[in-house]
C-alpha cells in the first residue's frame, strides 16, 4: 500500500495531477461511472473486466445492472443502457451497490451453545447476544443434522404447522419456490410468510378483489404515455429514483400534470414543482387517501359525465358498480369528505384542491379514450400498502380507474411499486400462507393437485396444508409468543422489518428455535438464531431469476465465491437456494419421504460452480408448473426447443421477459406488457379479459369515518388497540380479535391515534407531555433516499457518510414551539418503545438529508438506519420499529407503520 | 572598550569603529538580503507552486503569503480539527513544512471552525459565520458527474453540502449546480462524491501560491 | 530564604511532564479526532462491535491497562473514552504554542518572528504571549531551565561530560560570546522578514520537537488506519540529528553553548529576563568560595563570584549544590529592603 499520508506530497500531486487531467484532457475509461454508455460486451472490452449481467438488488424498479468482476470479486456497478427499464441510468444506490458486499461477511456456520427448545419448554439464557461466545463452530453438515432432527421432532409432536419461515422479496425465484415446497409441501406448514408482506400485500389483495388476480397491469413505458399521473403515499424520488425521473422527464417534455399525496412534502413534491409549479399538486393528507379518491369520483360523476364509462360498459365488464356509485353520489361530495375527515387531516387538503385534481383526471382519461393512448396512470407505493386499510386503497384507485375507462391501453392504469427487487416473485411463487404458486390459492383444489404433482408430492400432504390456519406475519409472531409455534426459518431477511420488536418479535424469537440464513456476521437475526448458516449475497449466486414491478422476469448472474474483508474465501457460504434443497432433503428424509423424487436437483460436480446445484433446473420447473395459469411462462420452453436458446440466455438477451409469456411468439418478443386489454378491441391478445368472476372486474365502495368531529370512533377502536403490545411476553393476542381489525379496516381508521387535543393546547411543553402520559404527536416510519431497507447500504462507506445518523423530521412550526433546536438529540416514545435522533428541521437543516417537511403535529424517522449504530439492543439507539404498532389489516396482513402516536422526550 | 590612556573615550577611534560597524551592518544587512532572497526564490519554491488548484487551507485562512509569513507552525488547528482533517505538510515540503492542508477528497471540513478559534498566530482568522468561510469553489465535471453525464441519479454533493439549496442547488436527476457566490469550499461535496477513482466535484482553492 | 532540593525535584518532575505531554496531547488529539470522525462514516466498526482501526485499539488497550478494564470487553465504556477525549479538548499544543482550558500560552518568539515575516502584528497574538512574557520578565528565562525539552535533554549531556571526566577524557570547555543569541535572533528575524516566512521556527527546539512529534505519532496512526505498522521517521530524523548534532557538540566542546550562545529563544528570554526581579544572590558572610556552585553551573557562571549574568536561566542547580546554604532566590526588592533596614 502507498503511503500516501506520511508523505503529503504524493496526494497533493497526485490530486493536483487528476485535476488538470479531469480539466484538461478528455477522459479515457474512468473506471466506474463513466461507463454506462456501453452495453455488456462492450463494457468488458473497455474495461478489460468479467461483466455479468444482473438486476439491480435493491428497489423494485429492478434496473437493469452490469457488474464488474475482478479475480472473481465484484468491484464495479455500470448501468445497463440496453435494458428497457432504466436505459443506461440508474441511482445512487445501486452504483455502489458493490460496497457492501465484502464486510462484516458471516464465515462460519454458527451453533448458539445454549439453543432454545420449545418442546422442553427451555429458553435460552444467551438470546438477544451474538458476541463469539455464544456460539461454537460447527461443520455444514453437523448444523444441517440438528436442523432436521429438531424440525422432525417438532412436526412429529406438534405437527407441521407449528414451524415457521420468512422468506424475503430479495431471495431469488427459484430458492422462493423451494422453499413454498419445503413449508407447504415437506414440512406441511401454512406458517410461510415473507418480508413482502409488510412491503405489497395489500396491493396483492386488492389486485384480487378487483382483478381477479395479483396483477399490476402496467409497463414502466405507460409513463411515457400518460397524460396525468398520480403518485400515491410514495416518495418515488426517494424509493425509486428512476422510476421518478422517468416521470419527470416525461413531465418535462410533455407538460403532463401530476398529483403527489403525501404527509410530507417531498422530494418527489419539490422535484414536481421544479419542473412546472403550475400544474403540480399534492395532497397533504394523513390517512384520507380512499375518502379523497371517492371525492374525486364524486366530482367526476357530477361534473365530466363524459369521463365515466357508459353504462353498457360497466354492466358488461364489471360487477358493483351501481352501488358503488349510489354510495359515491351520497356520501362523498368534497364538502362532506373535507368534513369528515378534519379531525385529522386539519382541511389541510380543500374542496378546491379536489374539484381541480378531478377535472385533471377526467380530461386525462377523457383525451386518453380519445386518442386510444394514454390517459391517467395512478402510482402507489408503501406509504398506501403499509395502512390497517391497504386492501381498500387499492381497491378505492382501481374503482376510479375502472370508473374513467383508465386501464387496458397503453398510458394509463394503476401500478403498485413494489419496494423489493423481487417481491413480485415472492407473491407469484406463492410463499406466503394460504397461497400456491402463480396467483393461486391453497384452497382451489384443482390447482392445488396441480401444483402437488408439480412438486412431487402427495396430493393428500397438500390437502392438509390447506387445512391449516396461520393468521399472516404478526399473527405468527403472536403464535409464537402464545407457543402454538416452535421453530422459525429466517431466509434472507431480518425480524426488526416486522412492528412492534421489542414487546412482540423479539420475545417471540427468544423462546422459537430459530434457524438463520444470513450474509452479515451482525445482522440483528443472529442475536436470536440458534443455528447461523452463512449465505452468499447478490452478484454472488450461480444465477437467479428476480421479477421487478413491471413483471419483468430477469436473471442474476453471478461470480459463485464469498470472499471476507481481508479477501479469504468463505468456504462455507452457500446460495440460498442450495440450502433450502439440502433442508427439504433431510427433513423430508426423516419424515419418510420420497426426497430423491422431490428434489431430483443434483449438484454440479466441475466448472466456476462446482458444488451447487444449477438453479436453471429449478427454474425450469416452475416454467413448466405455470402452464395453465395466468402467469403461463411456458412459451420460454418452446422458444428452448425450437431455437435451443436455454431459458436464462433468452432472460439474457431480451433483458428479461414480461410474464405472461404463454406461446413461443410472445416469448420471443419479450413477454405481455399490459394485461386486462379486452374491454378495448384487444380480445385477441392472450390473458385479456379479467381471469376470475366471469371476466369483470369488481367493483367495492370503500367507507371512511372517523366517527365524528372529535373522531368518536377513531380513538374508541384506537382505545382498544392500545391495549395490545402494552405488556411485553404476554397476550391478548390480536389474531384472536379479528372483529376489532376489520371494523378498523371498514371505517379506514388508524391504528393509534395521538392525543390531538393536548397536542393543539398551546400551554403544554415537551416536559409536560412525558409528566402527563401523552402522545401528541404522529410518527411515521419510512425511506430515505440513499439507504435501501437496513443491511446493505448502511454498511456502503458511500451511502452511510452521506446519511449516517438517525434523524427526526419536526415541523419549523413545532421546532419553534416545542424550542426543539436543528440537530438536537431527542428520544422518540411511544407506548410500546422508543428511539433516539437527531432533530431535523427545514430543507438547510445540518441534519441530513433534510429534504423532506412534515406538517404541524407529524413526526418522520426511516426505518433504514434501525441497526447502523448497532445491532445488539443493548447499544442500539435507533431501532425505529420499537415504537410501530402491530395491528394489521386483516386481509392483506399489512401493518401501518405511518400512523404511530409517540411524544419527544429531551435527552 | 575604546579608550584612550585617560580613560575618556577616544571620539576618533569610536567614529572609525562605528563607521566599520556601520559598514559591517549594511554588508550584513545585503548579505542577508541576498541570502534570504536566493531561499525564497530558490530553496524554499517548492513544486507546490505550480500545483497551486488543488490545496485547501483551513477556513479562515489569510491569503497565501501572508498565511506562509504569520502560521507558526504549531500543530493547534490540526489538533482543534475533529474530523481530521486538517494535515500538516511533512519535512520535505520546503517553506510549506508544518503548515495546515486539507485533501478533501479523502476527508472534508465540516465548518466546525474550532481551528480558527485556537490560531494562536491570527493566521486562521477567526470566522463570525460558517457561510462566510471562503476555501475555494467547488468545480463540477460535466463528464465525470453521473447525474450529468446521464448515466445516473445521484445527488450525493448536494446531500452532503451545508449550505444546500444555496451553495448548491439540485435541477434534473439530481444534477448539482454549484452557486460560486454562496459556496465556502468545505470540501464535503467532493468527499461524498460517489466517482471515486477521480471525484466529479472539486474544491479548487483559487491560492495563489506565486 | 533558601530553597533547596525540593525545587529541583519540582523542575525535573516539570520537564518531564513536558515531554510525557509531547507525546501524549497528540495521541490523545488523534484518538479524539478518530472516535468523532470514524464513528460517522465508518460503517464496519459499528457492526464487529470494537474499534474500527489498529491505532484506536493501540489507545483503546493502553486504556484498558490503565484503568484495569477486563480485556474480554469488546469495548471500552464510555466514560474513560469521554475521559480522553475532555482531555484532548482541554489541553493541546505543544511548547510552541499550548492551549490550556481555553488559555492560549505562546513562545513570545513565535509571536516575534510571525509578526516579523508577515510585517504584521495581530493583537490575538499579544493575548497569547502575555503570560509568558510577564513570567519571564519576573522569573527570567524559566521556560529554557523548567519547559524546553531541548534544555533538559542538554542538561542530561551534562550527566555525559561527567562521565569523560571520570574516564579521563578532558570535555572541552568552550564558551561562545553570550551575545551571539541576539545576533542569531536579530539574523533570524531579519532573514524571516525578508523571505516572508518564520524561519526561527525550524531550528528552535520546542517548536521543532512538539511539531515532529505530533507528524510522527499522526502518520503512525494514519499507518496503522492502513493497517500498516510504522512510524514517520521523516521529520523526527532530522530533527533527531540536530539534537544529537547539539549533543555531541556539546559533550565535546563545552556545556550548554546551545542555550547561552546559539540558540535564539535563549537570546529572547536572556533579553527579557535580564531585568528580573528573582535572582540568585549569595550571602558574602556564609560564603566559603568552596566552589561547588561554580561545578553546578551549566551555564558556566559563577555565581561564587556574584557573576550571574544575564543569561543565568534560574534553574536553582546552584541553589542546591550550595554547601553553606549562602546562595538563595531573592527578590531583587528584598535585598535593597535588606540593605536599608541594615542601614537603619
Amino acid at each position: 500500500m502507498v503511503d500516501r499520508k506520511a508523505f503529503p506530497r504524493r496526494t497533493f500531486l497526485e490530486l493536483s495531477g487528476a485535476t488538470v487531467a479531469a480539466c484538461a484532457g478528455t477522459p479515457a475509461f474512468a473506471g466506474e461511472f463513466a461507463t454506462a454508455k456501453y452495453g455488456a460486451d462492450e463494457l468488458a472490452r473497455k474495461s478489460g473486466r468479467r461483466v455479468l449481467q444482473a438486476q439491480c438488488p435493491y428497489c423494485g424498479v429492478g434496473c437493469g445492472t452490469l457488474i464488474q468482476v475482478e479475480n472473481d470479486r465484484i468491484v464495479g456497478i455500470s448501468p445497463d443502457k440496453l435494458h428497457p427499464t432504466n436505459k443506461g441510468v440508474q441511482c445512487i444506490k445501486g452504483l455502489n451497490a458493490h460496497e457492501p458486499t465484502y464486510r462484516d461477511r458471516l464465515t462460519k456456520v454458527l451453533v448458539r451453545k445454549d439453543m432454545s427448545d420449545p418442546a422442553t419448554g427451555h429458553v435460552s439464557s444467551t438470546k438477544g447476544r451474538f458476541d463469539d461466545d455464544v456460539f461454537r463452530e460447527a461443520s455444514y453438515e453437523e448444523a444441517e443434522e440438528i436442523v432436521a432432527e429438531r424440525t422432525a421432532h417438532y412436526i412429529d409432536e406438534f405437527g407441521g404447522n407449528s414451524i415457521g419461515l420468512t422468506g424475503s422479496g430479495q431471495l431469488t425465484m427459484e430458492a422462493q419456490w423451494i422453499e413454498n415446497l419445503l413449508m407447504k409441501g415437506v414440512i406441511g406448514s401454512n406458517s410461510i410468510e415473507a418480508n413482502a408482506r409488510m412491503c405489497m400485500t395489500s396491493a396483492v389483495t386488492g389486485y384480487f378483489h378487483s382483478y381477479g388476480s395479483d396483477t399490476p397491469p402496467t409497463s414502466y413505458d405507460d409513463v411515457e404515455e400518460a397524460d396525468f399521473i398520480s403518485f400515491w403515499g410514495h416518495n418515488a424520488r426517494a424509493a425509486h429514483p428512476v422510476l421518478f425521473w422517468r416521470v419527470a422527464d416525461h413531465k418535462k417534455k410533455n407538460r403532463v400534470p401530476t398529483l403527489v399525496s403525501d404527509p410530507r412534502r417531498t422530494g418527489t413534491v419539490t422535484g414536481l414543482e421544479d419542473i412546472d409549479p403550475r400544474n403540480s399538486h399534492h395532497f397533504q393528507t394523513l390517512n384520507g387517501d380512499i375518502s379523497y379518491l371517492n371525492a374525486i369520483a364524486h366530482v367526476i360523476l357530477e361534473k365530466y359525465p363524459k369521463a365515466v364509462m357508459p353504462e353498457e360498459w360497466l354492466e358488461q365488464h364489471s360487477t358493483g358498480w351501481r352501488e358503488y356509485i349510489e354510495g359515491i353520489r351520497t356520501r362523498y361530495s368534497p364538502e362532506q369528505v373535507v368534513e369528515r375527515l378534519r379531525y385529522v387531516d386539519q382541511g389541510r387538503v380543500t374542496v378546491e384542491q379536489i374539484e381541480e385534481i378531478a377535472k385533471l383526471f377526467a380530461e386525462a382519461s377523457i383525451k386518453g379514450r380519445e386518442r386510444g393512448r394514454g390517459g391517467c396512470l395512478t402510482i402507489w407505493g408503501i406509504g398506501y400498502n403499509q395502512m390497517l386499510h391497504g386492501q381498500h386503497n387499492t381497491i378505492s384507485i382501481i374503482n376510479l380507474h375502472l370508473l374513467t375507462g383508465n386501464l387496458g391501453r397503453p398510458g394509463c392504469g394503476t401500478h403498485s411499486q413494489t419496494g423489493q427487487p423481487n417481491a413480485m416473485s415472492e407473491r407469484l411463487m406463492g410463499g406466503l400462507t394460504g397461497r400456491l404458486p402463480f396467483n393461486k390459492s391453497l384452497d382451489n383444489v384443482e390447482w392445488r393437485d396441480w401444483m402437488a404433482d408439480r412438486w412431487r408430492i402427495p396430493r393428500e400432504r397438500l390437502a392438509h396444508t390447506a387445512t391449516l390456519e396461520n393468521p399472516m406475519v404478526i399473527g405468527m409472531m403472536e403464535r409464537a409468543l402464545a407457543g402454538d409455534l416452535k421453530a422459525m426459518f429466517w431466509m434472507y431477511t431480518t425480524h426488526i422489518h416486522l412492528p412492534d420488536v421489542e414487546t412482540l418479535v423479539r420475545p417471540a424469537l427468544t423462546k422459537l428455535f430459530c434457524v438463520v440464513q444470513d450474509i452479515y456476521r451482525h445482522a440483528p437475526n443472529l442475536l436470536y438464531a440458534d443455528v447461523v448458516f452463512p449465505a452468499q449475497t447478490w452478484g454472488e449466486w450461480p444465477g437467479g431469476v428476480y421479477i421487478q414491478s413491471e413483471r419483468r422476469l430477469y436473471v442474476n448472474d453471478g461470480v459463485g465465491r464469498s470472499f471476507d474483508e481481508q479477501g479469504n474465501t468463505i468456504e462455507e457460504a452457500r446460495p440460498d437456494l442450495d440450502m433450502a434443497i439440502d433442508k427439504g432433503i433431510s427433513v423430508g428424509r426423516l419424515l419418510g419421504l420420497n426426497v430423491e423424487e422431490i428434489f431430483p436437483y443434483k449438484r454440479r460436480t466441475e466448472g466456476p460452480f462446482a458444488g451447487s446445484f444449477d438453479p436453471e433446473e429449478v427454474f425450469e420447473d416452475i416454467v413448466r408448473a405455470s402452464r395453465g395459469s395466468d402467469a403461463d411462462l411456458t412459451g420460454m420452453l418452446e422458444v428452448k426447443e425450437k431455437d435451443g436458446t436455454g431459458l436464462y440466455e433468452q432472460l439474457r438477451r431480451l433483458r428479461g421477459i414480461q410474464w405472461p409469456a404463454p406461446t413461443y411468439e410472445i416469448a420471443k418478443a419479450g413477454g405481455t406488457p399490459r394485461r386486462y386489454m379486452g374491454q378495448e378491441g384487444w380480445k385477441e391478445a392472450p390473458y385479456a379479459l379479467f381471469p376470475k368472476q366471469g371476466g369483470k372486474a369488481k367493483f367495492k365502495l370503500c367507507e371512511q369515518d372517523y366517527g365524528g368531529a372529535d373522531g368518536a370512533l377513531l380513538k374508541e377502536v384506537c382505545g382498544e388497540l392500545s391495549q395490545y403490545g402494552a405488556n411485553s411476553g404476554e397476550g391478548p393476542w390480536l389474531y384472536e380479535n379479528q372483529e376489532l381489525l376489520i371494523r378498523a379496516r371498514d371505517n379506514a381508521l388508524t391504528p393509534e391515534v395521538p392525543d390531538l387535543e393536548y397536542y393543539r393546547d398551546h400551554d403544554k411543553g415537551i416536559d409536560d407531555a412525558k409528566r402527563d402520559d401523552k402522545y401528541p404527536f404522529w410518527l411515521g416510519l419510512g425511506i430515505v433516499y440513499e439507504h435501501f431497507h437496513s443491511a446493505k447500504t448502511i454498511r456502503g462507506p458511500s451511502t452511510l457518510r452521506l446519511v449516517p445518523e438517525q434523524y427526526v423530521e419536526l415541523n419549523p412550526e413545532d421546532a419553534e414551539r416545542y424550542g426543539l433546536e436543528d440537530g438536537e438529540k431527542v428520544r422518540i416514545v411511544s407506548r410500546r418503545g422508543s428511539y433516539e435522533g437527531r432533530v431535523t428541521v427545514g430543507t438547510s437543516s445540518m441534519v441530513r438529508p433534510s429534504r423532506c417537511v412534515t406538517f404541524p403535529g407529524y413526526l418522520f424517522s426511516p426505518w433504514n438506519l434501525s441497526v447502523a449504530d448497532s445491532a445488539d439492543p443493548k447499544k442500539n439507539r435507533w431501532l425505529v420499529n420499537a415504537v410501530a404498532h402491530r395491528a394489521w389489516d386483516p386481509v392483506s396482513g399489512q401493518a401501518d407503520y405511518k400512523k404511530i402516536a409517540a411524544r419527544i422526550e429531551r435527552i | 572598550m575604546i579608550a584612550r590612556g585617560d580613560g575618556r573615550p577616544d571620539r576618533r577611534a569610536l567614529l572609525l569603529a562605528g563607521g566599520r560597524g556601520a559598514l559591517r551592518l549594511s554588508v550584513a544587512a545585503g548579505a542577508l538580503y541576498v541570502v534570504g532572497t536566493a531561499i525564497r526564490r530558490g530553496a524554499l519554491a517548492r513544486p507546490l507552486e505550480e500545483s497551486a488548484t488543488g490545496v485547501l487551507r483551513p477556513p479562515g485562512a489569510l491569503d497565501e503569503p501572508e498565511f506562509l509569513a504569520a502560521c507558526i507552525r504549531c500543530n493547534l488547528c490540526a489538533e482543534a480539527c475533529d474530523t481530521g482533517c486538517i494535515r500538516l505538510f511533512g519535512p520535505a515540503e520546503g517553506r510549506h513544512t508544518g503548515t495546515p492542508f486539507i485533501v478533501a477528497e479523502e476527508r472534508a471540513c465540516n465548518l466546525c471552525l474550532a481551528c480558527t478559534e485556537v490560531c494562536p498566530s491570527g493566521s486562521l482568522f477567526p470566522v463570525e459565520d460558517a457561510s462566510l468561510v471562503r476555501m475555494g469553489t467547488a468545480l463540477v465535471d460535466e463528464r465525470l458527474c453521473v447525474s450529468l453525464n446521464g448515466t445516473g441519479v445521484c445527488g450525493a454533493c448536494h446531500t452532503a453540502c451545508p449550505l444546500k439549496n444555496e451553495a448548491i442547488t439540485q435541477g434534473n436527476r439530481n444534477a448539482p449546480t454549484v452557486h460560486e457566490d454562496a459556496c465556502v469550499g468545505c470540501g464535503l461535496c467532493e468527499e461524498a462524491c460517489i466517482v471515486h477513482d477521480r471525484k466529479a466535484i472539486r474544491v479548487v482553492s483559487g491560492r495563489s501560491f506565486a | 530564604m533558601k530553597l533547596p532540593k525540593p525545587l529541583q525535584v519540582g523542575r525535573r518532575s516539570v520537564q518531564l511532564a513536558v515531554i510525557a505531554l509531547t507525546v501524549l496531547i497528540p495521541v490523545a488529539a488523534r484518538y479524539a479526532n478518530y472516535l468523532s470522525a470514524r464513528q460517522l462514516d465508518d460503517a464496519i466498526e459499528r457492526f464487529d462491535g470494537s474499534v474500527q482501526g489498529h491505532s484506536l485499539a493501540l489507545v483503546d488497550g493502553a486504556l484498558r491497562l490503565a484503568t484495569g478494564a477486563e480485556s474480554g470487553d469488546v469495548e471500552l465504556r464510555g466514560d474513560e473514552r469521554e475521559a480522553v477525549i475532555l482531555a484532548a479538548r482541554n489541553v493541546r499544543g505543544s511548547t510552541w504554542s499550548l492551549e490550556l482550558f481555553g488559555l492560549t500560552l505562546t513562545d513570545p518568539l513565535a509571536a516575534l518572528e510571525s509578526a516579523f515575516a508577515s510585517r504584521t502584528a495581530r493583537r490575538v497574538m499579544f493575548v497569547g504571549i502575555l503570560i509568558p512574557l510577564l513570567g519571564t520578565i519576573l522569573l527570567g528565562r524559566v521556560f529554557c531551565s523548567w519547559i524546553c525539552p531541548a534544555g533538559f535533554l542538554l542538561e542530561i549531556t551534562g550527566f555525559l561530560r561527567r562521565v569523560l571526566r571520570f574516564l579521563e577524557l578532558r570535555p572541552g570547555r568552550v564558551r561562545l560570546w553570550h551575545g551571539n543569541n541576539y545576533l542569531l535572533l536579530g539574523l533570524g528575524l531579519g532573514l524571516s522578514a525578508v523571505v516572508g516566512l518564520p524561519i526561527l521556527g525550524y531550528v528552535y527546539p520546542p517548536a521543532l520537537v512538539g511539531r515532529e512529534v505530533h507528524n510522527g505519532i499522526t502518520v503512525m496512526f494514519d499507518r496503522a488506519e492502513d493497517g500498516l505498522v510504522g512510524f514517520s521517521a521523516a521529520g523526527l530524523t532530522v530533527t533527531s540529528w540536530f539534537l544529537l548534532a547539539i549533543v555531541l557538540v556539546e559533550v565535546a566542546f563545552g556545556s550548554r553553548i546551545w542555550c547561552r550562545s546559539l540558540c535564539p529563544g535563549g537570546g529572547l528570554f536572556t533579553a527579557l529576563g535580564a531585568f528580573r526581579l528573582v535572582r540568585v544572590k549569595r550571602d558574602d558572610k556564609s560564603c566559603t568560595q568552596c566552589g561547588e556552585c561554580v561545578v553546578a553551573c551549566e551555564m558556566g557562571l559563577s555565581p561564587m563570584l556574584d557573576r550571574t549574568g544575564v543569561e543565568c536561566d534560574n534553574c536553582g542547580k546552584c541553589v542546591a549544590n550550595c554547601s553553606d546554604d549562602a546562595l538563595a532566590f531573592r527578590m531583587v526588592g528584598s535585598e535593597r529592603r535588606a540593605r536599608k533596614e541594615a542601614v537603619r
